[in-house]
């Protein structure tokens, strides 16, 4: 393809892309509407981090301020811990404590009184932590980190007489170098009143 | 679809208004401009431009001379004509512009355009603030270290944590102002793709970012006396514009500039020393070098007229300019070297009704004692309300620096076919002659509901000096370009086209930004013919804004790179010196987070670079540009 080509095919995404967020009035942050919640997941690391590493458990939490309806900002940390898999390598190959950090804006809509969905775009800062006698001599425990794009749905039920429960699935790719690996988590997370 | 119905549609509907980004919010004042305007900062690593689009210079003479305080800033080290290695900081910005059209002012020439760095006013009361950011590119190995073997261990590029900070008051008539500020990236490239780095780094020197640390100081005695001082520390890897090699240099710079106006009825004086002390380190195949140099300079103008109507004055320049070497040192300058220089001018301004004229005319002796006339002339016209005419007429000669005449510099590298060692050298040319940039630049701007601008111009250069290679290999190890060289004047250089951009307001809430440019490049190939620029600023919430931009480059030919196969000792295949058409696409989200503690004014900012995460760079050498992201604060006092 050549730039003349990929240059009409953006231009028009990203000047079309100006009618799909169109405001009708602009507020200011309300800070006092901030909603959390606590999240527990399963993280599957795909591509080398999934051939090399296990599928792990996952505790975190979620923060949320309304922005400009249907538009919010997120934010979510979450830790999760992957064991080597059964391969050739396992002896070379350390234990991961992956700490994820992230932001970014969430689309919302209401499908009745009691159920909505969302989806957020989060820039994802991942910190793996290696652990265990396979960690290269000198970085024990040492923290390195990658960014990721996280692209997050959600599903989530408000029962009058509980806190909102959601049902959480997302997909993330990091660019780690050589190649990108990516993860995929499924959970739930609940709503602090 | 072709382009072009495109952007005449737009320009047919457009309705908007122009809007800058907060400066406080970027990385370097060459990140600002990249940001901001349509040129091509052209760099061989990540933040020295060395070569605009328009503004005609070569990799070894750059463009865009920079301009502080309205006087040239002249130290540069080898060449680096770079604004982040100047005594200067967004902070301090007011506005900053890039002129690239060759251009006349009352204290220099501009033959390849100018970056003038204008600072703000000193503010009446007391202002303490300070900007931060830091950031990383993506792709450390951090999980193929564990599952591959013989992985190279290397780092890639991130922008530690950076900013600067200043206060400044105001005491009856007298103001000063104090900034300092820090700055770090790593420029060690890629093992897998940019071989020019990695393998002269060493040890100690892997895990060290480049830096720059700078300072000013500006003292204001009344409104008409004050003096500005600034120093630039700088360490670094880069790929200086005189050198064939990538090299680790370190040293200082600083400035000292004076002005009194009217210090005696009808005459300004402004007076500047810049300074630079330059070493380089040894390396693989590489001695070391060092030099100091030095400009000083008197800049006395007579107002002959000062008429609301019309004004007239006489600008005259002495300058002294040395170099200083110790006696063993063979690399950058082999000798002491003193020149003195003087120029004469006359400037005009006249305005009548709707028209505005300025004319300039210089003579001047150069560093080689050639005698040198420039002229330029700009007419500028309102044929409406809204619209703006302006015709710009140039013509500037300038004299061979003291590098392309003096300069010297040699390195070895391992040739298989040789069994050995063959060295290559750069030499100066004491014998070469005055180079001419001239040009017209038509510009026509429209601003009210319909906000447009559309700009043709034609430039040529003759008796371009530039860097003739007379061989040029790809090493064995460590695969890295590098030449022997004379500097000469070669044949003419011939381009020209059309620019257009325009402010729209298509949607609520969305401003679209939108700039092309076309150049046919004649005998002038390192510039793009096609380059574009689409920008969209969203304002989420009273104090969010977000922006999508999307910049595009076509492909360009650096004969001076090209390499014959027979001369790649690595792979055996040679270059064409081709980089191909490039695009990116950059997306940022800005923040005012109000008052938070002390903080009054506080601005965050989180840019993602490149997120599509296409491998470009702007020149056959350098470093590669990934997805980076960058995360920005501002605060105010």
């Amino acid at each position: 393809m050549t730039i003349i080509h990929s240059f009409k095919i953006l231009f028009l995404i990203v000047l079309s892309s100006g009618g799909m967020v169109s405001f009708a009035s602009s507020q200011a942050l309300d800070w006092s509407e901030t909603t959390f919640s606590l999240t527990a997941q399963w993280i599957s690391p795909q591509k080398d981090f999934g051939t090399y590493w296990n599928n792990g458990p996952a505790v975190g939490a979620y923060a949320g301020i309304p922005l400009n309806h249907p538009i919010s900002i997120t934010a979510l940390a979450i830790v999760s811990w992957h064991s080597p898999a059964e391969t050739s390598r396992k002896a070379k190959i350390p234990q991961v404590l992956l700490f994820q950090l992230g932001g970014g804006f969430a689309l919302s809509q209401n499908l009745s009184e009691s159920l909505d969905v969302s989806f957020a775009v989060l820039l994802v800062n991942n910190a793996f932590i290696m652990t265990g006698p396979a960690v290269r001599p000198g970085f024990e425990n040492a923290v390195e980190s990658e960014f990721g794009i996280s692209f997050e749905w959600t599903l989530t039920m408000k029962p009058e007489s509980t806190p909102p429960l959601s049902f959480l699935a997302s997909y993330q790719p990091i660019f780690v170098g050589l190649d990108p690996v990516a993860i995929i988590s499924i959970g739930l997370a609940v709503g602090l009143e | 679809m072709t382009f072009r119905p495109i952007i005449f549609a737009v320009l047919i509907v457009a309705y908007g208004e122009a809007r800058a980004q907060t400066s406080a919010l970027e990385q370097r004042t060459t990140d600002y401009l990249r940001q901001s305007s349509s040129a091509v900062l052209l760099s061989a690593t990540r933040y020295v431009p060395v070569m605009l689009g328009r503004g005609y210079g070569t990799w070894s003479s750059p463009a865009g001379r920079t301009v502080i305080d309205g006087m040239p800033f002249d130290a540069f080290p080898l060449n680096l004509s770079s604004p982040d290695y100047a005594p200067f900081d967004l902070i301090l910005a007011d506005t900053i512009e890039i002129s690239q059209h060759p251009s006349l002012t009352e204290t220099g020439s501009f033959p390849g355009g100018m970056i003038t760095l204008k600072r703000s006013e000193i503010p009446d009361s007391l202002v303490i603030a300070g900007r931060l950011y830091g950031g990383s590119e993506t792709g450390d190995v951090i999980l193929q270290e564990y599952t591959r073997d013989n992985l190279p261990f290397f780092n890639r590029n991130k922008i530690g944590f950076s900013g600067a900070a200043v206060i400044s008051d105001r005491i009856d008539r007298f103001a000063y102002r104090i900034m300092g500020g820090g700055f770090s990236y790593f420029s060690v490239g890629y093992a897998d793709r940019d071989r020019i780095l990695i393998p002269y780094i060493d040890l100690p020197t892997f895990s060290e970012p480049n830096r720059n640390y700078v300072g000013s100081l500006e003292l204001e005695f009344g409104r008409n006396f004050s003096v500005a001082a600034g120093v630039n520390v700088f360490e670094a890897w880069e790929q200086a514009p005189f050198l064939p090699t990538f090299a680790f240099f370190s040293g200082a710079l600083g400035s000292v500039r004076v002005f009194a106006r009217e210090l005696i009825p009808s005459v300004d004086l402004f007076a500047r020393r810049d300074a630079v002390s330059v070493t380089m380190r040894s390396q693989l195949g590489t001695d070391g070098g060092q030099y100091e140099s030095s400009v000083a300079s008197l800049n006395p103008i007579v107002r002959l007229v000062s008429g609301e109507n019309l004004k007239i004055s006489l600008p005259f320049e002495i300058t002294a300019h040395a170099v200083d070497v110790h006696d063993q040192n063979r690399q950058l300058f082999d000798r002491d070297i003193d020149r003195t220089t003087w120029s004469l001018g006359l400037s005009a301004d006249l305005e009548y009704s709707a028209w505005q004229g300025t004319a300039q005319a210089r003579y001047e002796k150069g560093l080689n004692g050639s005698f040198l006339r420039s002229g330029d002339v700009k007419i500028r016209m309102k044929p409406g309300v809204s619209g703006n005419l302006e015709l710009h007429l140039s013509s500037v000669e300038r004299a061979p620096s003291l590098l392309e005449m003096y300069g010297t510099f040699s390195t070895w590298r391992f040739r298989p076919a040789l069994a050995g060692n063959d060295t290559f050298r750069v030499r100066g040319t004491s014998s070469l002659k005055p180079s001419r940039s001239s040009g017209v630049e038509l510009r026509f701007e429209h601003k009210g509901s319909v906000e447009f601008g559309v700009t043709a111009f034609y430039s040529t250069a003759d008796n371009l000096i530039t860097r003739r290679p007379l061989s040029i290999i790809r090493s064995a190890f460590p695969g890295d370009l590098v030449f022997s060289g004379q500097y000469e004047n070669v044949q003419r250089r011939v381009f020209g086209g059309v620019e257009i951009m325009t402010y729209l307001n298509l949607f609520p809430g969305v401003l679209t930004e939108v700039r092309y440019t076309y150049t046919e490049n004649l005998r002038a190939s390192e510039i793009p013919r096609h380059e574009v620029l689409l920008k969209n600023t969203y304002r989420l919430a009273t104090h969010t804004t977000a922006q999508v931009s999307l910049r595009g480059t076509a492909k360009t030919v650096w004969p001076e790179f090209a390499v014959d196969p027979a001369q790649d000792d690595k792979d055996g295949i040679g270059s064409n010196g081709v980089v191909t058409e490039h695009w990116s696409v950059d997306c940022s989200v800005v923040q005012n987070l109000g008052g938070i503690l002390f903080g009054r004014d506080i601005s965050a900012r989180v840019e993602l670079q490149n997120i599509l995460n296409r491998t470009f760079r702007t020149m056959p050498i350098g470093v590669t540009y990934d997805f980076a992201v960058i995360g920005y604060l501002s605060v105010r006092l």
